[in-house]
């Protein structure tokens, strides 16, 4: 066992003492006690020592986070970020579908928000209209024809004593498990310390670990900060990231005419530049996203008026049998 | 010409076939209570084949006969064909004639031989009279269609056991005689004993059948064939149809040295090629075996009384006239196997008057009618067996004959017993009822000529067979000391003289000619004290049922009168043949020149000083006035007011010896007035518990030393012959119930273990099945984290375990 | 931002905890529209990070998939809702748990071991104006409902 814990480089790449001392992991422990402590379940709330947890999980996660070159742009990112997550938080802890609805809604702005720090406008302004403007609506519209008073005693507890910890650990120990193997892949997370162990493992297991581009840029990032022994500066990779762009687009695309203006996301032109790679390269998939609506459309009406007619065939109150049961 | 034979042939054991075919096809529903009539039809036809078969053989015979007997054989088809299935050591092939690469090879063959033919119209003829009788005997029974369909088996397998020219098909339709009679015995299954007694038969024959069948194993690897006859060639067999019969009477035997020899073939009679030795014993004891389940001798005799269970019909026809006797045909057909074997021989007589001895005092006490003529086949058999144990021609002759008179005369107070029986309402208990002579007049007189013969009193046909036997075992001890006397110190040599030429048959043997001398002379006295008691026991069972006061029992009802005319008609039949037929047998010579004209019988060493069919006077009037002497003494003791016969029953039943056994009469000592007086003075003195003390331990020493006498009682001569000798007791001790408490330990481990470990293969996925089905709760969420709860298991395992 | 990964990293972690907060939203709450929102909460994180990862390699597949996933996610709230719908109208409620009554013959209900009572400060609810036509009342209907 050891003998292949010790030969798995991914596990060994894990930097746990790094981990330990990271306030991204204590940020993660944080919040999942806030949820804990906030969101519906068996146990009786507590919100004001979960709101505390909640915060305090926030900065945490804040501080664990890479620093941007900006204040400015560090300063977007934290907050839209923090609502993002702070909202997604109280969407899922509300005892009131419709709060839970609205604190979503708020959760998509601060999504769009992101969206359009990458880069990604139409994406932003689409995820706020599509899913803000009419997804949540049509929430809302269902809670108020079902639930128009917006809660109900099964909103006020989960479906089993152990449900909500078992749910709850499962999920931060699946959350912790991605960021602790993605972290030091991309040679972010605990680069400092593991330096050396990195380099180490790196020769030790060369021959297995030569795999992906971002593992490579990683291990030379790694080795370079263990000579630096600073914060690693990477100069090399906006090169590395044309050369891969460039190669990839060669072996796949080589027909499409203007690629190398098309495939810059970044710059002006941008939706542009996107409706162009949408309706050229990727255009069977969009007549087949359209298919997929009409037929989705199709669907829920026919549901929709198949129930009714079940209804209606139905004696009064023979729907309502089960309830008895 | 032959096709008429051949016909016939197929005839006997044919239209019995076709009769049980017909009758278990439509007996249920057609025919009902005219199931008899295609079977006594097809039994009668059959019977007038086997007369015409008889004489056809008769008239070749007496044409062809002389030195090498006759014999005809038609093979129909073949049944198994093994190419090159045995390689034989060379000196057995040179033994055996033909080449050393043997082909397993049966071929379905039919013979007309004397021996056979005479064996069919016996069996025809009981058997058509039979199931004449048994049409008015079983009447109105539940299953009246089945029961003639298994006689017409029976006879078409009993025809077939004559008839087939091979070993093998001989097992086969030994084994197929052995199902019909545990089906006829079982007849009336509903009733435990017997069933009981059906599956008795059938399990103490497996012994025997065992013994058979290894026999027929030795006989493959020694003589490389299991025909009885010659083949010529292989080639000439697979040509047509008509060509396999073989006439082989005066070949030379230049002609055989290129085909095979049958194992009791004229040929190699003629050439004397016979395993002698220990092989040559080893194969005729455990055919001798096989004689002895099939023929009811000791020691697996217990089966046939117990047959009685079955109804009478088949007892006379099964049990006592035809199926019994397939021993005595098979050792007769073997004879010259036998006569290689000198031990053989003495084994078989041996065997034959222990049995006839045993079965012969067990008679004399029994109460049940058909059970002492039972043990009076089993006896009677047994004298068979002493006539074929003597090995001279004289006497397997004379055990022939005893056979074909003993099954006319059996057969007739079988089915007497059956009439008595019939209008008793199945009581067939003598001590229920008495001096039925004026109620059944007929059976009465047929009876009285059955015992008659039985007795072997002088005109009947039993005398007749009998004194040959009693003749032939008298020559024989002669024989022997003449030959002792004339310095041969070994039967074996005076067999070698013969057949120089063999090189492994004859082989030193155990016995001395004057061992054999006084065995014979043993077994002649033997023989005749069986017979004083086959005279007491027949003639007490007659007196019983015949005189005295007249008495019925309940159940006869209105039944008790004189049996229909089918019943009658037959038994007339039966005491005119069991009064005439020995008498004319024996006096025209026929029976004695025909039967030894069969190739078994006529070559061979078995050819002794005798010629058969000269008449023994002195032998003759001794058996006679010993057979006189048991009807006198039977007469006095029960024709009287069988006052003798209470003290004798009580003096051999040693009673005296059982009342030492009387708790209560030995304590009744202490009330005797001068031992009470002791005690009261005593007492007076203060000594009354000593005297009590001393009382009570001289009791008790009383009791210990009368206690093995009392043992006495259970081992007194009356007891030890009433209760069979306790052989079924014993066999029960030492092999019924071993085998029965292995056989529940091994249900035990069937059912507990092998049955477990497949119920628990059954029993496993079903309980991890509901473990599993405890997870479909229907809850949503519940999946949705098993899904979680999955993803991070395979995510540890892939961090974990997986390389790289 | 200088560093292309370690920017990658924040919004990838950004998509994580988005994803996680859905999940055990969608495992622990019982309103079916509750755990619907969830669901569409999940998509959104996987949402950042496919965006993230093609800003980082510098190519459209992040946000193309992205778009697709709208389109998707809205074919699906429009298919769950009818279907949600439905059940309500067969349940008379929005809860998950009430179709426990679909499970194996012979297995014992898991659900409402124990319902917490509601603290008086926490009873304070917005009220909404029913939208659409008021139903008519059946008596024997509305018992079985939990509210209309």
């Amino acid at each position: 066992m050891t003998l292949m814990l010790s030969a798995n480089p991914l596990w060994a790449a894990i930097p746990w003492n790094d981990l330990i001392g990271s306030p991204l992991a204590w940020g993660v422990v944080a919040g999942a006690i806030s949820l804990l402590l906030l969101i519906p379940g068996s146990s009786q709330r507590a919100r004001t020592p979960g709101l505390g947890f909640a915060a305090a999980a926030l900065i945490l996660l804040g501080l664990g986070m890479g620093r941007a070159d900006s204040l400015g742009a560090q300063l977007s990112f934290w907050v839209l970020a923090a609502l993002t997550v702070g909202s997604a938080g109280a969407a899922i802890a509300m005892r009131s579908a419709v709060y839970s609805a609205i604190w979503f809604a708020v959760s998509l702005l601060g999504t769009g928000g992101l969206f359009c720090l990458q880069n990604a406008q139409f994406l932003g302004v689409a995820t706020v209209v599509v899913y803000a403007g009419a997804i949540v609506v049509t929430f809302l519209f269902v809670v108020m024809l079902a639930q128009p008073e917006g809660h109900d005693a099964y909103d006020r507890i989960s479906w089993g004593p152990l449900a909500k910890p078992v749910i709850v650990g499962s999920a931060a120990v699946l959350l912790g498990l991605v960021l602790g193997t993605v972290g030091p892949a991309l040679g972010v997370l605990g680069a400092k310390a593991t330096a050396k162990a990195t380099a180490k493992a790196t020769v030790k297991t060369a021959p297995e670990t030569a795999e992906t581009p971002s593992d490579s840029a990683a291990k030379s990032k790694a080795e370079s900060g263990a000579k630096a022994g600073v914060k690693t500066v990477v100069t090399e990779s906006p090169s590395t990231k044309g050369d891969e762009t460039a190669a990839g687009a060669a072996v796949t695309e080589p027909s499409l005419p203007n690629r190398s203006a098309i495939d810059t996301i970044d710059g002006r032109g941008h939706m542009a530049r996107l409706g162009s790679v949408l309706f050229s390269r990727h255009l069977l998939a969009v007549e087949l996203g359209g298919t997929l609506l009409l037929a989705a459309l199709v669907g829920a009406v026919a549901i929709v008026i198949q129930g009714r007619d079940e209804r209606a065939k139905q004696p009064a109150g023979a729907g309502e049998e089960r309830d008895n049961g | 010409m032959d096709s008429k034979l051949h016909l016939l042939m197929v005839l006997v054991p044919g239209l019995p076939l076709a009769a049980a075919v017909l009758t278990a096809l439509f007996g249920p529903r057609q025919l009902k209570a005219a199931s008899h009539w295609p079977v006594i039809l097809a039994l009668a036809g059959s019977f007038l084949a086997s007369l015409a078969l008889l004489g056809e053989v008769k008239q070749r015979s007496a044409e062809t006969g002389g030195q090498g007997g006759y014999e005809h054989v038609l093979a129909l088809w073949t049944w198994v064909d093994l190419p090159e299935a045995l390689r034989l050591d060379p000196a057995n092939a040179k033994l055996s004639g033909g080449s050393a690469l043997r082909d397993f090879r049966i071929d379905v063959t039919l013979r007309a031989d004397p021996l056979t033919s005479t064996m069919l119209s016996m069996v025809t003829f009981i058997s058509t009279l039979v199931a004449i009788f048994a049409a008015g005997y079983m009447k109105g029974e539940r299953g009246y269609w089945r029961f003639f369909t298994y006689i017409a088996l029976f006879v078409f397998s009993m025809t077939m056991l004559v008839s087939v020219s091979n070993f093998a098909l001989l097992f086969v339709f030994w084994e197929a005689v052995g199902v019909c009679s545990y089906l006829l015995i079982g007849f009336w299954y509903p009733k435990p004993d017997a069933a009981a007694a059906g599956m008795k038969a059938f399990l103490v024959n497996r012994v025997g059948d065992f013994g058979f069948a290894l026999a027929l194993f030795l006989i493959w690897t020694t003589y490389g064939t299991l025909d009885f006859h010659d083949r010529a060639t292989a080639a000439s067999f697979s040509g047509e149809a008509a060509a396999p019969s073989a006439e082989s009477t005066g070949d030379s035997p230049s002609d055989r040295a290129t085909g095979l020899m049958g194992v009791v073939s004229p040929a190699r009679i003629k050439a004397n090629a016979f395993w002698g030795g220990g092989v040559g014993l080893a194969i005729c004891l455990l055919l001798m075996l096989g004689a002895c389940g099939k023929s009811a001798q000791f020691p697996l005799h217990v089966w046939l009384p117990d047959a009685m269970e079955g109804p009478t019909p088949v007892s006379a026809l099964i049990h006592a006239a035809t199926m019994v006797t397939a021993g005595v045909y098979m050792v007769t057909r073997c004879t010259p196997l036998f006569s290689a074997s000198p031990e053989a021989q003495a084994t078989v007589a041996v065997v034959g008057g222990a049995t006839a001895l045993l079965a012969g005092l067990i008679a004399l006490t029994q109460h049940d009618l058909k059970r002492v003529l039972a043990y009076s086949t089993v006896s009677q058999l047994g004298y068979m067996f002493l006539g074929l144990g003597t090995g001279s021609l004289l006497g397997i002759v004379a055990g022939m004959f005893h056979l074909f008179t003993h099954a006319f005369f059996k057969a007739l107070l079988f089915l007497g017993s059956g009439s008595v029986m019939h209008a008793m309402g199945h009581v067939i208990d003598m001590r229920r009822f008495s001096g039925l002579r004026h109620l059944m007049p007929i059976t009465h007189v047929t009876f009285m000529i059955g015992c008659l013969a039985l007795a072997g009193v002088p005109p009947l046909s039993g005398f007749w067979s009998k004194d040959a036997i009693v003749a032939s075992l008298h020559e024989q001890a002669h024989h022997w000391q003449e030959t002792s006397a004339d310095g041969k110190t070994s039967p074996a040599k005076h067999a070698s003289e013969e057949s120089a030429t063999i090189p492994k048959a004859n082989a030193p043997t155990l016995l001395s000619a004057a061992a054999l001398a006084r065995l014979y002379q043993a077994l002649y006295y033997l023989a005749l004290v069986v017979a004083f008691m086959t005279a007491f026991y027949t003639f007490r069972a007659f007196y019983l049922t015949f005189y005295g006061p007249e008495r019925v029992p309940a159940e006869a009802g209105s039944h008790a009168h004189e049996s229909p005319w089918s019943m009658c008609g037959p038994l007339a039949i039966l005491a005119v043949l069991a009064a005439g037929i020995g008498g004319y047998l024996e006096w025209t010579h026929g029976f004695a020149h025909f039967v030894s004209l069969a190739p078994s019988l006529a070559g061979g060493p078995v050819l002794g000083t005798e010629k058969p069919g000269e008449f023994h006077l002195t032998v003759a009037a001794t058996s006679t006035l010993v057979a006189l002497g048991g009807i006198l003494l039977a007469s006095y003791l029960y024709l009287g007011s069988k006052r003798e016969v209470q003290w004798l029953s009580s003096k051999a039943n040693l009673d005296e010896l059982s009342s030492w056994m009387d708790v209560e009469r030995v304590a009744r000592w202490r009330n005797k007035p001068w031992i009470a007086g002791i005690h009261a003075n005593a007492k007076t003195v203060g000594l009354g518990w000593l005297t009590l003390m001393l009382g009570n331990l001289l009791l008790f020493a009383a009791l210990l030393l009368t206690a093995p006498m009392a043992l006495g009682h259970y081992v007194s001569p009356y007891r030890l012959s009433y209760r069979k000798f306790y052989w079924d007791e014993i066999y029960m001790a030492t092999v019924v119930w071993p085998l029965q408490t292995l056989g529940l330990l091994l249900a035990w481990i069937d059912r507990w273990i092998v049955d477990g470990a497949v119920n628990l293969c059954g029993r496993l996925p079903t309980q991890l099945g509901s473990l599993m089905r405890s997870l479909q709760m229907g809850l949503v969420p519940f999946y949705g984290l098993a899904m979680l709860l999955g993803t991070l298991i395979l995510i540890a395992a892939k961090l974990l375990w997986a390389g790289s | 931002m200088a560093d292309p990964a370690a920017e990658l990293f924040n919004y990838l972690t950004v998509g994580g905890i988005l994803f996680a907060l859905g999940l055990i939203g969608f495992l622990v709450r019982r309103n079916m529209i509750v755990m619907f929102l969830c669901a569409e909460m999940m998509l959104q994180g996987i949402s950042i990070s496919l965006v993230a990862w093609g800003k980082y390699h510098a190519n459209w597949g992040g946000q193309m998939l992205v778009i697709f996933i709208l389109t998707v996610a809205a074919c699906e709230a429009a298919i769950a809702l009818a279907l949600v719908l439905m059940l309500f109208h067969r349940s008379g409620k929005l809860d998950i748990a009430f179709w426990q009554e679909m499970r194996e013959d012979g297995q014992p209900a898991y659900v409402d071991r124990e319902i917490p009572e509601e603290r008086e400060e926490d009873k304070v609810w917005p009220t909404l104006t029913p939208a659409g036509r008021l139903p008519s009342r059946d008596p024997e209907i509305d018992l079985h409902r939990s509210r209309v």
